[in-house]
């Protein structure tokens, strides 16, 4: 029986970068809307035509998908095992900061 | 005669009970996937089925947290904020955290549905799941925490 060959690392590298780039883009976005110009923290804004929470989501999975894809297209073979072998460190540093940023600044 | 079974409150507090008993569950199948992938070689069809459910599962729940979240805004958040109670900002962390969990284990699971064969790509699965764990395990602290108090007409 012929083994079955081992699949591509650029799938899963996409999907690395999708998440942590979720991550972050969700974070930046609550934290620039919180240094905004008004100084209003928008989770205190009650009655608006949007609501920003949804938009903030939605924009972050956009930012995610586009990332991801975009590694998973662009990055050769070699570059997506290093990019997996990396994958502990890239998301603690994407997640730690974020979490802790959105404690702080909920 | 006509029976009300549930008042818009009523309803209001059975969904979100449910939505915070369903993310414990989720919560605690991903734990499943954490371990085993840590534990054993190789991926086994139930390390990768606890992984897809519970992200199946936490992706429902926060589909239940959108459609809640709008009578959140309009009829419980003012009064917190009103009273000055911490909740709604408890609250607001919940949210956060719940929505990097979702991607995250999402991630966790399809990076083994993908290339689940790859012993590199179930160790970068195994950290998604352990971080989306993680930030799920603080938006529940949150979320009980949020939820002794955020009522509507509390």
């Amino acid at each position: 029986m012929t083994p079955r060959p081992t699949p591509s690392a650029r799938p899963p590298a996409g999907l690395l970068v999708g998440a942590c780039v979720i991550v972050a883009s969700y974070a930046a976005q609550r934290l620039w809307a919180a240094s905004g110009p008004s100084g209003a923290v928008d989770g205190s804004i009650i009655a608006s035509v949007h609501i920003p929470y949804y938009w903030r989501c939605g924009t972050a999975l956009f930012h995610g998908v586009a990332a991801g894809a975009l590694a998973a297209w662009a990055l050769r073979e070699p570059e997506a095992t290093r990019v997996l072998g990396r994958a502990g460190l890239l998301v603690a540093l994407a997640v730690i900061p974020s979490a802790i940023a959105m404690l702080v600044v909920p | 005669m006509t029976f009300t079974v549930f008042t818009g409150s009523q309803l209001y507090a059975l969904v979100t009970s449910a939505h915070g008993l369903v993310a414990v569950l989720a919560l605690a199948l991903v734990l499943h996937p954490v371990i085993t992938l840590r534990r054993r070689p190789g991926l086994s069809w139930g390390t990768r089925f606890t992984a897809e459910l519970s992200a199946g599962l936490l992706t429902a729940v926060f589909a239940v947290g959108w459609w809640t979240y709008p009578t959140y805004r309009a009829r419980v958040k003012p009064g917190l904020i009103e009273a000055k109670h911490p909740a709604w900002l408890w609250f607001e962390g919940k949210e956060h955290l719940a929505a990097m969990a979702v991607a995250l284990v999402v991630a966790g699971a399809l990076t083994l549905r993908v290339a689940g064969r790859r012993d590199d790509a179930r160790r970068a699965a195994w950290a998604l799941l352990l971080a989306g764990w993680c930030c799920g395990a603080g938006a529940a602290i949150l979320g009980v925490m949020t939820r002794a108090v955020a009522q509507p007409g509390w």
